[in-house]
């Protein structure tokens, strides 16, 4: 019997779907023979992933399908003996193992994720350093855990305790700087969770598991993975990744998701018969949550606006939909822009800045329309 | 790197397990399993992409310099994907060595020579 599956990969459950070098970037990605896409991988070690563009139009991203950011390769981890300890300007030092974390009030809230440089790849710019992504690093879950606040509370942090160092469980080799962020006091008090689970599931290795912080509003650097330790500190750190990585062109430090949206229907390119097109994606921000999202079939002359869907939470991403009339056949590019409650409105490029971060130009969709 | 971080992980769980034996411990009030490691598939998948990426780099000795010097930590898709003049190169590099990339002072020009040319070409 002859096994016409692809090297490699276990026929049974996946395919290969594509492995195409376009514009010198390569792209991988795995199909379920379901032809349910998988996730868009843009470096294979240590991985990074995008979720597929068909992912996108679902409010709560699936763990299989949440993209995939790695500064290193995941850390080897035993859940019974993972502690999390709390030092420096705290009152007492403070180790609880994950049973005695489970113990504190516990809160489940959804919270969508971007990397800072997602769109990075999209990005005009002179030289390009570090993955390059284009619109999938950005995903949506629902997280249970704790507030942070409720250890650090435990530790009683004293007033000179004005910056929390995330310490982490990966690193690099011997002389690679820790990957090591620190939050603001009012950040961490009031926003910060500290999680154990997501989608209902424990949190995949990949995604950080056993513990992880989430700084929801943030991009997702700020969110530490495999967190091992809270440093109470006067200063915020001064690690490679808080003093030169994430910056933009002035110096300014990479903190707040920009106002985004994207189009997740339809995919580029795609053929439509002539009549009613539904339009649909979602959109985000660090600023609070989604006033509204228009859309625009002239180039941005006129705009529309499309209705809000689903749940409303300034910690997630908002879905929206809107049904076009399309009645004549021939090339239409459909653009989505969204404003978030602090009046902040998509610009239609971004301000380009060396390290790429924070790409929210307005997403501009083209697809055929057939008789 | 997955599925060895997974392999050890396992291992370290046999052998901890194994010590705590007759102990009364905790553990059972946790989720005492690693957590889920990346679906094979993906590991596969993502190996292959690492291969091609390897086999596709442009022949010479800049080529077994990148694989001996920069794939100890990282994928060479991660440079391959990357466009910079030289002097944005140097910088990168320097950083690398900085942070304990094998690299002798004598190989350096030609590691940023080679990484700088390949996309030189259209």
């Amino acid at each position: 019997m002859t096994d016409p599956s692809p090297p490699l990969l276990d026929r049974r459950s996946f395919v290969l779907a594509s492995l195409a070098a376009a514009g010198g970037v390569m792209a991988s990605r795995l199909l379920a023979q379901s032809s349910r896409p998988g996730l868009v991988i843009r470096n294979p070690r240590p991985l990074d992933a995008e979720t597929p563009f068909e992912a996108l139009a679902e409010w709560q991203t699936p763990n299989e399908l949440f993209f995939v950011r790695s500064h290193f390769g995941p850390p080897a981890v035993f859940p019974a003996r993972w502690t999390l300890t709390v030092d420096g300007e705290v009152a007492r030092q403070t180790v609880m193992d994950l049973a005695e974390l489970r113990r504190l009030p516990a809160v489940t809230v959804p919270v969508t994720l971007e990397c800072a440089g997602n769109g990075r790849g999209l990005m005009a710019l002179p030289s390009t350093s570090g993955v390059q992504w284009q619109r999938g690093a950005v995903s949506n879950a629902v997280w249970t855990g704790t507030r942070l606040s409720n250890v650090l509370e435990r530790a009683g942090i004293r007033p000179t305790a004005a910056h929390f160092w995330m310490e982490a469980a990966d690193s690099g080799g011997p002389r690679v700087p820790k990957f090591l962020r620190s939050i603001p006091r009012e950040v961490a008090m009031r926003d910060a969770l500290l999680v154990w689970e997501m989608n209902g599931e424990p949190i995949p290795l990949l995604h950080g598991g056993p513990l992880r912080l989430l700084v929801p509003g943030w991009y997702g650097m700020a969110s530490t993975k495999w967190l091992t330790h809270v440093h109470a500190r006067p200063t915020e750190s001064d690690n490679n990744f808080m003093a030169k990585g994430y910056r933009y062109g002035d110096g300014g430090p990479v903190e707040r998701m920009a106002v985004k949206s994207l189009i997740a229907q339809p995919l580029e390119g795609a053929r439509v018969r002539a009549g009613t097109m539904r339009v649909a994606g979602v959109a985000w921000s660090g600023g609070g949550g989604i006033r509204q999202v228009e859309l625009s079939v002239d180039g941005g002359r006129s705009w529309r606006p499309a209705r809000l869907t689903g749940r409303d939470e300034a910690t997630a991403w908002r879905t929206w939909e809107a049904d076009l009339p399309v009645s004549r056949p021939g090339r239409y590019t459909v653009r989505a822009r969204a404003t978030d409650r602090t009046g902040a409105t998509q610009p239609d490029t971004a301000a380009t800045n060396p390290g790429g971060y924070g790409n929210n130009s307005i997403h501009a969709v083209s697809f055929d329309v057939v008789a | 790197m997955s599925s060895r971080n997974a392999a050890a992980a396992a291992a370290l769980l046999l052998a901890l397990a194994a010590c705590d034996r007759g102990r009364p411990s905790r553990a059972a009030e946790v989720h005492d399993a690693p957590p889920a490691a990346p679906p094979a598939a993906l590991t596969a998948l993502a190996g292959a992409l690492e291969n091609r990426t390897n086999d596709s780099l442009p022949p010479g000795p800049g080529k077994d310099l990148l694989l001996r010097t920069c794939t100890t930590c990282h994928a060479a898709t991660l440079i391959t994907q990357q466009r910079k003049p030289p002097a944005e190169w140097a910088k990168t590099v320097d950083k690398m060595v900085a942070w304990g990339a094998p690299l002798d002072s004598t190989e350096r020009q030609g590691l940023i020579d080679y990484v700088a040319a390949i996309h030189s070409t259209p």
